[in-house]
């Protein structure tokens, strides 16, 4: 029959852009690749991809999706206002059933208890073409919730200045909505619903519940999960109860936060994405401080409760970013020895819980703690902090910034002669710069650090910084040496190196952490001060003035 | 990994020989480190005393880097403790922020311990429980005495 052609013509692509499955040929329809076909008595098999998942088409049960125009919207020739009113008592009740993406329905029920102002006939009507589009549906959404609001309602309350209209008349193919014009009813009690799942909403239409209560209240949607829904599943109702301008307030700032929907902005780029705004209005839905406690709806409170719960699955969210991988490998390596062991000669690295002896070979961090190189690499390169007292390995005395910045930000350092100048005044001893120097600070750093020169000089620069570090640790009970080291360095010879290496190796097993503890939480209080305030400057000054630390 | 498993079992053979009081270790698998049954005796002195708590402690691969998961498998009234069938828990020591290496397991469940002794309602999830135990006393008591016996029996 393949061969015969005017068959083709008589049954051929129907209204739909779909082969007519009604004649007397069978349809195919492969579900893979959607590809349709006349069988014509030939297998299953999808000619184009091979695939058998195929289905024969009848009329009564056609598989193949919709290509033409979708059905008309459901507000399709939805006029609010305009009949006259039968009952001007009485009020009136809207219901709206809109559905949005993914299977979702929104419901609207809204009561007038006043008459129109008087409107022109085609407001709310859309192009029925256009539902398709996420945005389309954003904006109908809007229409909804603006005639919700009625005239109390204005778009970008939340202090967005822009036009009142939000969607422009070419948006929709008849009329663009003026949400908040002057007219359209007064609306005294607003409610929104959103509901998922297979609910079947109420309609005003139809037969109303046996005890024939007016539907004036959706608290008998309350009740709703004890309707038998079709599918057997409860519906999830979430229920907002405001005053008009409450919801007015927080519809409001929820368009106002919108990007303007003018002709600048690039329409559908990416046609899957949600609406904007679409995802702020849920949150603001659920965040909604008035809205009602039961199963499914959610308070301020339970709101909390949820955002610190997926907090807590994330697991590195508030935790101290890693120490940078220059600062991990120059870390000094000291071998165990009696001090450090304490009198049993005897410990374990805290982190991998293996036992030490005199003489292993340890990572030792500025505040005195030590571990083995891999362990203490492993912990560092997740978080800045020593695994026992928490204490960084940087953003302290070993940040390269404080460096800089006690060698360019502060008077003293220009004097050709720190040392003895530090010594003589000790409170001019960058103590101030080095404590606030924030974490942040250094990972700044750590990044600007990146592209210098060599790698071998940034180490030897790191290995110093370490020399000036280790001296600080112990400056309430030495403060007058450790200025003057912390602030010598940077104008002392090379060949002096050795020298000044070898003192902090006989200082270094004194330390203890305790102190250093309480330094550490002080230390955090003052992050992003001084050292803050100068590190630009300083850095620039270090990429483009003579940089002192070449002088190797 | 397998410095993790060492540490572990080290931790593992430390709490079995010595438990502390009230606190009962198995593995859920023998041939499995990283999953722990806790039984916890609710502490004296608390509303949950006379109930037996059955806790689960999931240790990460890579623990000691991240810190361990625990939550109650019986249901607890606690300010800090979930009060459904997860039971997750609410406790200093564990969040990302504060968890540092050194921390040991058995501190962790001395921790959940003395959580049990003196909730945490600032930092609640369960906050009917909070809010009772802070505004009435008397009245978390008998509750949370009252779910005990319901549940921890």
């Amino acid at each position: 029959m393949a061969d015969n052609p005017t068959l083709e013509g008589t049954y051929g692509r129907g209204d739909n852009g779909h082969l007519d499955a009604s004649g007397p040929r069978e349809v195919v329809y492969c579900h893979q690749c959607d590809n349709e076909w006349w069988r014509d008595g030939e297998s299953l098999t999808c000619p184009r991809c091979q695939h058998e998942f195929t289905e024969i088409v009848t009329p009564d049960n056609d598989p193949r999706p919709i290509r033409e125009e979708p059905p008309p919207h459901p507000l399709h020739n939805h006029n609010p206002w305009a009949g006259s009113d039968s009952d001007p008592e009485d009020a009136d009740i809207e219901e709206h059933v809109t559905h949005g993406p993914g299977g979702s329905i929104f419901f609207t029920q809204t009561i007038r208890t006043s008459r129109p102002h008087g409107t022109s006939g085609n407001q709310g009507r859309r192009d029925a073409a256009s539902q398709g589009d996420p945005d389309n549906v954003m904006a109908g959404f809007q229409n909804m919730l603006g005639s919700l609001m009625g005239p109390d309602f204005r778009a970008g309350q939340a202090g967005r200045s822009g036009p009142e209209t939000l969607y422009p008349q070419n948006t929709f193919g008849g009329g663009g909505i003026r949400i908040g014009g002057d007219s359209g009813p007064r609306i005294t009690g607003g409610r929104f619903t959103f509901t998922t799942g297979p609910l079947r909403p109420r309609n005003a239409d139809e037969p109303q519940p046996a005890d024939g209560a007016r539907v004036d209240d959706l608290a008998t949607y309350d009740s709703l999960p004890s309707r038998t829904s079709p599918m057997g599943l409860p519906p999830l109702v979430i229920i907002l109860r405001n005053p008009p301008d409450q919801v007015a307030r927080i519809v409001g700032s929820i368009f106002g936060a919108m990007a303007p929907s003018d002709e600048h902005r690039p329409r559908n780029n990416n046609p899957n994405r949600m609406p904007p705004g679409l995802e702020a209005l849920f949150a603001s839905i659920l965040n909604a401080g008035s809205a009602h406690s039961g199963d499914a709806v959610y308070s301020q409170e339970a709101l909390d409760q949820i955002i610190s719960t997926l907090m807590e699955q994330h697991p590195t969210s508030n935790a101290p970013g890693p120490a940078s991988p220059a600062a991990i490998a120059a870390l000094p390596k000291k071998k165990l020895d009696e001090k450090m062991l304490g009198p049993e000669g005897k410990g374990e690295c805290s982190v991998c819980m293996d036992d030490v002896e005199i003489g292993d070979e340890m990572a030792l961090l500025p505040c005195s703690h030590w571990f083995h190189e891999a362990c203490a690499g492993a912990w560092l390169s997740e978080h800045n902090t020593c695994p026992i007292c928490r204490k960084g390995i940087e953003g302290d005395s070993t940040s390269p910034n404080v460096r800089r910045s006690s060698q360019t930000g502060s008077p003293a350092h220009s004097d050709p002669q720190p040392r003895s100048a530090s010594v003589s005044s000790p409170r001019l001893s960058p103590t101030n710069t080095s404590n606030s120097s924030g974490r942040n600070e250094a990972r700044l750093d750590a990044i600007r650090n990146i592209g210098r020169p060599t790698p071998a000089e940034e180490y030897q620069a790191n290995r110093r910084l370490h020399v000036v570090g280790q001296p600080r640790q112990d400056q309430t009970a030495d403060e007058s040496r450790t200025g003057g080291y912390s602030t010598s360095i940077f104008s002392r010879p090379r060949d002096r190196d050795d020298r000044y290496e070898s003192q902090r190796d006989t200082r270094g097993a004194s330390h203890t952490s305790s102190s250093d503890d309480s330094r550490g939480s002080r230390r955090s209080s003052q992050s992003g001060g001084q050292g803050t305030g100068t590190g630009p400057l300083a850095w620039l000054r270090d990429r483009f003035g003579g940089n002192p630390r070449r002088h190797d | 990994m397998a410095s993790s498993q060492k540490r572990i079992s080290k931790e593992l053979a430390e709490v079995t020989t010595n438990p502390p009081e009230g606190i009962h270790v198995s593995l859920v698998d023998e041939s499995n480190v990283h999953n722990w049954n806790i039984v916890m005796d609710g502490p004296e002195g608390s509303p949950y005393a006379g109930g037996k708590f059955k806790l689960l402690l999931v240790l990460p691969n890579d623990y000691p880097f991240k810190p361990p998961k625990i939550n109650f498998k019986t249901r607890i009234w606690h300010p800090n403790v979930t009060f459904d069938e997860h039971g997750s828990m609410c406790i200093g020591i564990l969040k990302p922020e504060a968890w540092k290496p050194s921390s040991k397991i058995l501190s962790v469940l001395t921790a959940t311990q003395q959580l049990l002794v003196e909730p945490v309602p600032d930092d609640a999830v369960e906050t009917s429980a909070a809010e009772k135990f802070k505004n009435n006393r008397a009245q978390f008591n008998k509750e949370a005495q009252e779910y005990t016996k319901k549940y921890a029996k």
